[in-house]
């Protein structure tokens, strides 16, 4: 199968493993409809192999990041994207696994930036038809890290985590950092001055089919470990219900047969970004060109 | 096209129950068949304009139709009633989902095809009598292949005075191939309703006619039976003839 | 009743990007002025309800496949003369 010609998405990182699961056994995946097979090597350092161009083995760069190994297939003009916040030394890392989606990683984002679905696909944890208004909020393409940011984002969520013990108004921050990586600032039950973190890395394995790794970085330290996971692995799958069933399946740049309104302006300005860079792979644009 | 002006079935009239709503294939195209609170059947096609969420996975209530996704609400005339987001906002006429011709003939529902006017055939044979639903069931062969294979299929009738020396025949009309006996007083059809799912794959909606007797439960069961049998002898043919091509 | 006049400024087809919103703006039962077009940038006034003049907005600043809009600037009310 011949490399995707889309610079834009060929040229970013990409989290393609959970650090933990890599062992010296190859694990085969895929990345923009690539085979590609990661392994340790004998020193225990992650490695990462495409069939390559002219079908011989090439060996692909690799970052160990968050928990884990990103990849690429092009010449990233930029690092993968940082979060000071990581760092933080009370900061608990809860990876909730890898969810498989029969739709492009570009919609996965996209609902990710969505809060009006929050009290029809997520009733009474992160909305409740009681109180399913978008109260304006803002969304802007920030030119000087190149990155999409949703801001002022408030919305009544009944249980807005594992943590949360009633309903409450909760600030959400939203930050796209590469078109498959999109991050989520949250109010913390735990410390009223900081948020907790989501994180959604998306590794799309084919145009149409997609890995959507979760991780987050919680300032939570009560509550059990497979309780946040399950939490969060309840919206995914609840979410993944909408995605596989959107048509078209693959992303429309153009809204022509689409009625954006103002509470989907994040999912606009993500989408006029994707068309300034001219990325086409999982878009219906993308497509029809093919 | 057929001679049906492009209507066919595409359930049966019991097989969308008043509030629910059902997606599914009609020549590829994705639908939605739903039934509103007081018993109206409605066929869209299968996507909220808002964000192109299926609608077959939304909810009824009372005569609208929610979108799973953003709940934005739709009455039968198709019209956007209400934007969830937007509580202040009086959507205008202009919002409307794309709706399809419909209409319950032969205990059946049927989708007419956009431009194309016109109404789905209705037997002579069946004016004046009851239609009793049997089943729906999917055929891995070509509507085509369903048709003639239906047509030329021994289907023995129901009735046990048809049993024997009764005259039987069986036609085609567009979507439907109808199955006649009749010999005295007694007369008995199967219709069957044939729904192109896509290039290969049909529906077929059967449900019988007659002028004597409850055909509810043992007419139902017996044609049902005859149904599964000639779906496996259709399918297994059709699977042997591409094994033969392949040795 | 909301009157705005929106200046769309990017890359354009300008045909094309006129046809697209006066297409929008019927979809959202809309008023609107005839589009005004310069290189590199498009005016039009549309007046209705306030959601569905953010509609529009959200719409147009995405805009049709062969048209990049880099900015938009949202003017109250109709703007030089434009108004009908």
């Amino acid at each position: 199968m011949a490399r995707t010609a889309d610079r834009a998405a060929l040229d970013q990182w990409y989290c393609v493993d959970d650090l933990d699961d890599i062992g010296a056994a190859p694990r085969m995946t895929r990345l923009l409809g690539e085979d590609i097979v990661i392994a340790r090597d004998a020193g225990g350092a992650v490695t990462c192999r495409a069939r390559g161009v002219d079908g011989e083995a090439e060996a692909l760069p690799v970052r160990e990041r968050y928990g884990y190994a990103w990849t690429t297939l092009g010449a990233p003009a930029r690092d993968i994207l940082a979060i000071p916040e990581s760092g933080e030394p009370d900061r608990r890392l809860v990876k909730c696994g890898a969810v498989l989606v029969r739709a492009s990683g570009l919609r996965i984002v996209e609902n990710f930036l969505d809060m009006a679905h929050f009290p029809f696909v997520h009733t009474e944890i992160l909305g409740t038809e009681r109180d399913a208004e978008v109260r304006e909020y803002t969304a802007e393409i920030r030119r000087d890290v190149d990155e999409v940011w949703a801001t002022n984002c408030k919305f009544f969520q009944p249980q807005a985590s594992k943590a949360a013990t009633g309903g409450a108004m909760v600030d959400y921050t939203y930050r796209v950092g590469s078109p498959f990586t999109v991050i989520l600032y949250k109010t913390c039950v735990n410390a009223a001055d900081r948020f907790d973190i989501i994180c959604l890395f998306v590794q799309p394995l084919a145009e149409d089919h997609c890995r959507a790794h979760a991780v987050m970085f919680l300032v939570d330290d009560t509550s059990p470990l497979p309780a946040l996971i399950q939490f969060q692995q309840l919206i995914f799958l609840q979410d993944r219900i909408i995605l596989e069933n959107q048509r078209p399946r693959l992303l429309p740049l153009e809204p022509r047969a689409e009625i954006p309104t103002r509470a989907d302006i994040a999912s606009i300005a993500y989408r006029r970004w994707l068309k300034e860079k001219g990325l086409t792979y999982g878009t219906a644009e993308g497509a029809r060109r093919s | 096209m057929t001679a049906a002006g492009g209507w066919y079935p595409v359930a049966l009239a019991g097989g969308v129950e008043a509030g629910t709503s059902n997606g599914m294939h009609l020549r590829g195209e994705e639908i939605v068949v739903w039934r509103d609170a007081a018993g109206a059947a409605h066929i869209w096609d299968d996507r909220c304009p808002h964000r192109g969420m299926r609608l077959s996975f939304g909810f009824v209530r009372g005569d609208r139709i929610a979108c799973l996704y953003h709940g934005w609400q739709y009455g039968a005339d198709g019209s956007c009633l209400a934007i969830p987001a937007h509580p202040g906002l009086q959507p205008p006429v202009t919002i409307v989902a794309e709706r399809r011709d419909r209409v319950e003939a032969l205990g059946m529902i049927w989708a007419g095809s956009a431009g194309e006017p016109g109404r789905p055939p209705v037997p002579e044979e069946t004016v004046g009598q009851t239609v009793t639903p049997i089943r729906s069931l999917h055929v891995d062969r070509p509507l085509e292949d369903v048709a003639a294979r239906l047509a030329a299929f021994d289907l023995p009738p129901f009735h046990p005075d048809l049993a024997e020396g009764a005259r039987r025949g069986a036609r085609r009309d567009g979507p439907l191939v109808i199955v006649t006996a009749e010999k005295g007083y007694v007369a008995e059809t199967l219709i069957a309703g044939l729904q192109p799912l896509d290039h290969g794959h049909t529906a077929v909606h059967l449900a019988m006619a007659a002028n004597v007797g409850d055909h509810r439960g043992p007419g139902q069961a017996h044609f049902a039976r005859l149904a599964e049998l000639f779906r496996h002898v259709v399918e297994s043919e059709a699977m042997s003839a591409a094994s033969e091509r392949a040795a | 009743m909301t009157t705005v006049t929106f200046v769309f400024a990017g890359r354009f087809e300008a045909g094309s990007f006129a046809e697209f919103a006066r297409h929008r703006a019927a979809r959202l039962a809309l008023s609107a002025g005839a589009p005004e077009l310069s290189p590199g940038e498009i005016r039009i006034t549309v007046s209705g309800p306030g959601d569905l003049v953010d509609a529009f907005e959200m719409a147009c600043s995405l805009g049709p496949r062969d048209c990049i809009v880099a900015d938009v600037i949202r003017l109250a009310g109709p703007v030089d003369g434009l108004a009908r």
